[in-house]
């Protein structure tokens, strides 16, 4: 089965271009990071920073309205969802996967369902019910928004790790003298440790990017990408070179872990799709 | 008998903390919404609410500025078809030329290929904005280079704006795409290709008899997810373009959001929302019907 040479150049001559095609607006914004501002918005554009400077991030901090702090809360409401959402779906997934109960069955369908529900649908009765119960520009308040909208999911993923680890392990533990719970955190926990990993960083990248419900329920607490948002709206004329910076500084993280962990983003991104 | 009831009640014990999240965040609030959408709830008095029936309803249909019918429905469809239609051909179509068995650097080129996913929708907007920027954006540039003098507006441009922004949402939902029809290929055992090149097919013909046939599923329900995904899709566009110009890119999650919290008709926006959310659950019923096909057919 050896295909023609002609047809090779043709197959990575397109897996080049579309790479390309991907890159090409993100690189061409966070270049900017590392361009003067004058050249950032400077004419010609120039491919790559001509005069490179990491003056940048000095001004970003010092010399700018952008709310640096931004990027904490980011942090904070995104470990906190994470471990919400993981904490819940470990407890449930294990639930689901070792104990029978009447409707176990019609609540696991129910939870595929609900995940359904897109949190747009629901936006107006959170604000309204956040504003009343003094949930409105908390951390806490994002946090549960946040783990809500992948708890469902890892609920799933993980009963499916727990699934395929024999009851029969925790059972010979229990033998051994282990409570219920120590046969759990002993012996199920560390073979599921991989499904637990995917679960979080689903539910962490999936918190770090979110825009639409935190610019609807922060003001002053406001997360990274509600800040860049402003940011682009109070300059009627763009900063590029800034607004590459605070692009550049958000995005990292979540490339980094990205880089790491390509295996267990996969498994989230694919693993919601394609369920029995 | 005791031990029984034991089981029962650790289970719904383990299930607690994460149903009552889902219920407090997701179900109470979705009664409410339906509820909402019957009342008149203003922005600036929230806790004051009037019965009103099917008011809401009628005064998003008659809305004028941008119209519902002529202008909200016809964006959100053009969006989301053009959106699907590029995003599915392109996700399989390199999903398909990655899967190749002599391919080299499969990893690296995946790698890449996911990131537009892995990046905050608005980082995403903002460099989709400096591309068509239409003094410093590379797009114009490069006609300039290649001596072009009337250079176009892009997002500025009514003609051009929805075409720009399905390309900016190709670049980001491909990604999904490419992931998931990867799973579906490689779903397919390898022996069968050679099976079929023992019997004498052509590359077009194992296409055509192995890899589409087994694959037909998997684009079916990715069909419906990004369907989904695609018409609840709200952060591009808003900062994009907030709907504009002239309402040529208010789709309908933009349009709820300008009821809601720019207009500050809460009831409004909630009638929107009872629309979005019958849209859903029609794909939802398409999903499940085409998921169970695919189950069956696995086993089969």
């Amino acid at each position: 089965m050896n295909p023609k040479l002609s047809w090779k150049i043709v197959t990575y001559t397109l897996l080049i271009l579309w790479a390309l095609f991907t890159v090409m607006p993100l690189y061409w914004l966070l270049s900017a990071t590392f361009k003067p501002p004058g050249e950032a918005i400077g004419y010609p554009p120039t491919l790559v920073p001509r005069h490179p400077t990491l003056r940048n991030f000095g001004d970003l901090l010092f010399r700018s309205k952008f709310g640096f702090k931004s990027y904490l809360n980011s942090i904070e409401i995104a470990v906190g969802a994470t471990l919400i959402s993981t904490g819940c779906a470990m407890l449930a997934g294990f639930g689901f996967s070792r104990f029978r109960f009447p409707l176990r069955n019609q609540i696991l369908v129910l939870i595929l369902l609900i995940q359904m529900i897109p949190l747009l649908a629901v936006i107006i009765p959170l604000y309204r019910l956040y504003s009343l119960y003094g949930l409105y520009d908390t951390r806490f308040g994002l946090m549960i928004v946040y783990a809500v909208r992948t708890v469902s999911m890892n609920t799933w993923l993980l009963k499916g790790y727990f699934d395929t680890i024999p009851v029969e392990i925790e059972e010979a533990a229990l033998i051994d003298g282990c409570s219920r719970l120590q046969a759990f955190l002993r012996v199920s926990f560390p073979i599921a440790a991989p499904g637990v990993a995917a679960a979080a960083i689903f539910a962490f990248f999936r918190s770090w990017n979110e825009f639409m419900i935190a610019m609807t329920l922060t003001s002053t607490v406001r997360p990274y990408t509600v800040e860049l948002y402003r940011f682009v709206g109070e300059h009627g004329d763009v900063d590029w070179s800034l607004l590459g910076t605070a692009s550049f500084i958000a995005i990292v993280p979540v490339l980094l872990l990205f880089s790491f962990f390509q295996k267990y983003f996969v498994i989230g991104l694919a693993g919601g799709a394609v369920k029995e | 008998m005791r031990k029984q009831s034991r089981i029962i009640l650790s289970g719904y014990l383990l299930i607690l903390p994460a149903l009552s999240l889902i219920f407090l965040i997701l179900i109470y609030p979705l009664i409410q919404a339906v509820l909402l959408s019957l009342q008149e709830v203003k922005l600036a008095s929230l806790s004051r609410q009037t019965f009103v029936g099917l008011k809401n309803y009628l005064t998003v249909f008659t809305f004028v500025g941008p119209s519902f019918f002529r202008q909200v429905l016809p964006a959100t469809f053009y969006f989301v078809a053009g959106s699907i239609a590029g995003q599915l051909g392109f996700g399989l179509g390199m999903a398909l030329l990655v899967n190749q068995k002599w391919v080299r650097g499969k990893d690296i080129f995946r790698a890449i290929f996911i990131l537009p996913w892995v990046t905050s929708a608005i980082v995403m907007a903002i460099s989709w904005r400096f591309m068509y920027e239409p003094r410093l954006g590379v797009l114009n540039h490069l006609l300039v280079l290649m001596g072009a003098t009337n250079l176009p507006g892009w997002l500025n441009d009514l003609n051009l704006v929805m075409p720009c922004l399905i390309i900016a949402n190709v670049w980001h939902g491909t990604a999904f795409s490419f992931t998931l029809q990867t799973a579906g290929l490689q779903s397919i055992p390898y022996e069968l290709y050679e099976a079929a090149t023992v019997d004498g097919a052509a590359a077009g013909q194992r296409f055509r008899y192995v890899t589409l046939p087994l694959v037909r599923p998997f684009i079916m329900i990715n069909l419906v997810l990004i369907s989904m995904y695609t018409v609840n899709f709200f952060d591009l566009i808003y900062a994009m373009t907030n709907g504009g110009p002239l309402y040529r890119t208010e789709v309908i999650a933009v349009f709820l959001y300008h009821q809601a919290f720019e207009y500050g008709h809460m009831g409004r926006g909630a009638a929107v929302a009872v629309l979005i959310l019958i849209i859903n659950l029609l794909l939802t019923l398409l999903y499940m019907r085409l998921n169970r096909e695919r189950v069956a057919e696995q086993k089969r």
